[in-house]
């Protein structure tokens, strides 16, 4: 008798909240990537890096920075707005959340919204002008023509390092700021029953200028880096305090993800048929786990006619999940099937950036979970994959 | 700063029908491109199409581009006059790799010998590669195998003609008019009796399922893997490496190609051993 399928969907976790030990927790981390160390045998976060700034700091101060930076920045910020939790322009220090749920729809849809115009002159674009130009709605959108520099504010540590893949992904162009432009902040994360970044190992916090976690009704505050200690001595913190260590994530109840094994597994796609189709066939193909990922930046390339003797080249989301997303002339299609074209999204992610980058495009945030309308759990698909053997 | 998608404009000098549905257009102005890239067209109101540079990479005055209407853009496209302009970005991706040639009165005869082999339209961005060749007066070591599918549809005819007084040229139809001067039949039974140096070079367009009949007979002639250079068509939109669209397994055709040697591709054609 086969053993039964692993479930690809998410349950409660049972063992929630207890630390569970993995048997791969002996072996060395096997991720390239500077941010991700394995459980044994790397730096403990809790050391503080060198030069690191912390202090304890109150709500007046803490207000005091965020007035500052949203004077200095074009400032966009974790907040709630209609009851949810959201990452949009900031107005004002009080609207910012230190201590929250990760808003559904990350980062990107600041940096690389969903629809972005080429100004109409025959479809020309010339030379050193930044193609994007605003929507109609420029609270959500970013300028290159804004004097000011970028800050983001609120971001979980996982989202900001994907924020640091996002830009390298785009770093041959001139489309996205620098790191260096943008002042990155992060705050204490509230993992949900979705979240996996520790499946990568013990995140470290190096991905911000200045990290904030809560501490009753105070804030700890960690100037991480030049920029992030020169925001806040410009605020008036000069008590500072050594012994603060910034918070360890809880360990989700995952297990280390052998990302080589996976990236070799997920490339032999002709071995595995059958387990990507035992997916699709639960997959809508509705691409909401593409919308709601930091690290997938699909675009279309389109024109829209404005009037007779106007035309916009335009640059819009897609998602590789789209049936139409491999098809050339004549309807030939490279990926006809949901199962094909699942199955590029995993390779992308886990199996051709590892092999170009020595990462993968997954920060393990859980969005792709939580937003699957089918209840698929995409962790659990791509740790099953080296395992097909017990599985089918 | 370069943001990727800069676009200039050409003006069309001339406009010749090549076939019914086929049109080749000489533009003013100097491209830069090396033969086998590609270029993203637009044409406002109507969309983006992929093409590839036809012409003789060299020439400092004007380039062509050869279009065939399949869908909506394209068939806006082809109905541009002389003195209509077109907008275009590039050029893109890797084109076929150079041979060394030396050139000049004391040049020694070239060692290489070239096999170019077209389905289609695939001889349009190899059509860069034969011009070049057939200026280089001590190289004549170059076999073409040329196949369409009817006589109609049999692509620059007067360059073929030409090019059969100095290389060995096989143009091949599958359904042809009697009068037809060329080969009938598939392009690859022209292959398979034909006559191919071991030591030779491979260039390849067509459509996928001609690579995978023509790379059979060639490995049985005897012809390597890393011999072989095939052009890989899929969805080009950004053309810079970032939409996705053109990703073929561990590639991304824009950027990667697209123009591959085999051996690197092979897998993501499925081409059995």
């Amino acid at each position: 008798m086969k053993a039964p399928l692993r479930p690809f969907r998410a349950t409660k976790d049972k063992t929630q909240g207890k630390i569970v030990k993995s048997p791969l927790s002996r072996k060395a981390s096997h991720f390239a990537h500077a941010g991700y160390e394995g459980r044994d045998g790397g730096q403990k976060i809790c050391d503080f890096l060198e030069g690191i700034l912390n202090a304890r700091i109150n709500k007046a101060q803490l207000d005091q920075i965020i007035t500052y930076i949203l004077r200095e920045y074009d400032t966009f910020g974790v907040q709630k707005k209609d009851n949810s939790i959201t990452f949009d322009k900031l107005e004002k220090a009080g609207s910012f959340l230190t201590w929250t749920e990760k808003p559904i729809i990350p980062f990107k849809k600041i940096l690389w919204p969903d629809r972005a115009v080429i100004p109409a002159k025959a479809g020309i674009q010339e030379k050193g002008v930044d193609p994007r130009v605003k929507t109609e709605d420029d609270k959500l959108f970013y300028n290159d023509n804004s004097k000011k520099k970028l800050s983001f504010l609120g971001l979980t540590n996982c989202d900001a390092q994907a924020l640091d893949i996002f830009l390298k992904e785009f770093s041959h162009t001139d489309l996205l700021p620098k790191r260096s432009d943008i002042l990155v902040i992060t705050s204490e994360c509230k993992p949900d029953e979705n979240c996996f970044c520790t499946a990568f190992g013990q995140p470290k916090f190096n991905f911000s200028d200045i990290h904030i976690q809560e501490e009753g009704k105070n804030f700890e505050i960690f100037a991480l880096t030049k920029v992030g200690q020169e925001i806040i001595k410009e605020n008036g913190v000069s008590k500072f305090d050594k012994k603060l260590k910034i918070r360890e994530i809880k360990p989700q109840n995952t297990e280390l993800l052998d990302l080589k094994s996976i990236s070799q597994e997920i490339s032999r796609k002709d071995k595995h048929e059958e387990y990507w189709q035992k997916i699709a066939d639960q997959c809508f193909a509705c691409g909401a786990c593409t919308a709601v990922c930091p690290l997938c930046f699909c675009f279309r390339c389109g024109s829209s006619n404005v009037a007779i003797k106007q035309c916009n080249n335009e640059i819009s989301w897609d998602s590789c999940y789209s049936s139409s997303f491999s098809q050339i002339q004549r309807g030939f299609d490279f990926r006809p099937k949901n199962s094909d074209r699942l199955h590029n999204w995993y390779h992308h992610k886990f199996s051709r950036s590892v092999e170009k980058n020595g990462y993968p495009l997954c920060t393990g945030c859980g969005r792709c979970i939580s937003a699957c309308p089918a209840n698929l759990n995409q962790k659990y698909i791509v740790e099953s994959v080296t395992k097909i053997k017990d599985q089918l | 700063m370069n943001y990727g998608f800069e676009t200039t404009e050409y003006e069309i000098i001339n406009k010749e029908m090549l076939t019914d549905g086929t049109v080749l257009f000489h533009l003013k102005g100097y491209l830069d491109f090396k033969p086998g890239q590609f270029v993203e067209v637009s044409l406002p109101h109507f969309g983006n199409v992929t093409l590839a540079p036809c012409s003789n990479s060299s020439d400092k005055k004007e380039f062509e581009l050869c279009i065939h209407a399949q869908g909506s853009t394209s068939n806006a496209m082809i109905k541009l006059l002389p003195g209509d302009k077109i907008s275009l970005r590039g050029p893109y991706g890797q084109g076929w790799p150079a041979l060394n040639f030396s050139n000049g009165p004391t040049a020694k005869i070239s060692r290489h010998n070239l096999t170019i082999i077209t389905g289609g339209m695939g001889i349009v961005p190899l059509r860069p590669i034969l011009l070049e060749m057939e200026k280089k007066v001590h190289f004549s070591n170059l076999t073409l195998f040329a196949g369409f599918k009817k006589t109609e549809d049999v692509l620059f005819e007067s360059d073929l003609k030409r090019w059969k007084k100095k290389f060995k040229v096989h143009v091949s139809v599958e359904t042809s008019s009697p009068k037809f001067w060329g080969e009938r039949g598939l392009i690859t039974k022209s292959l398979q009796t034909g006559s191919i140096d071991k030591q030779t070079t491979v260039f390849m367009c067509g459509p996928e399922i001609m690579y995978s009949h023509c790379i059979e007979i060639l490995n049985e002639k005897g012809i390597g893997d890393k011999q072989i250079y095939l052009s890989l068509e899929r969805r080009m939109e950004c053309g810079i490496g970032l939409c996705q669209h053109c990703s073929c397994g561990s590639h991304l055709v824009c950027q990667d190609g697209p123009v591959f040697r085999l051996d690197k591709i092979k897998q993501e054609l499925r081409i059995k051993n």
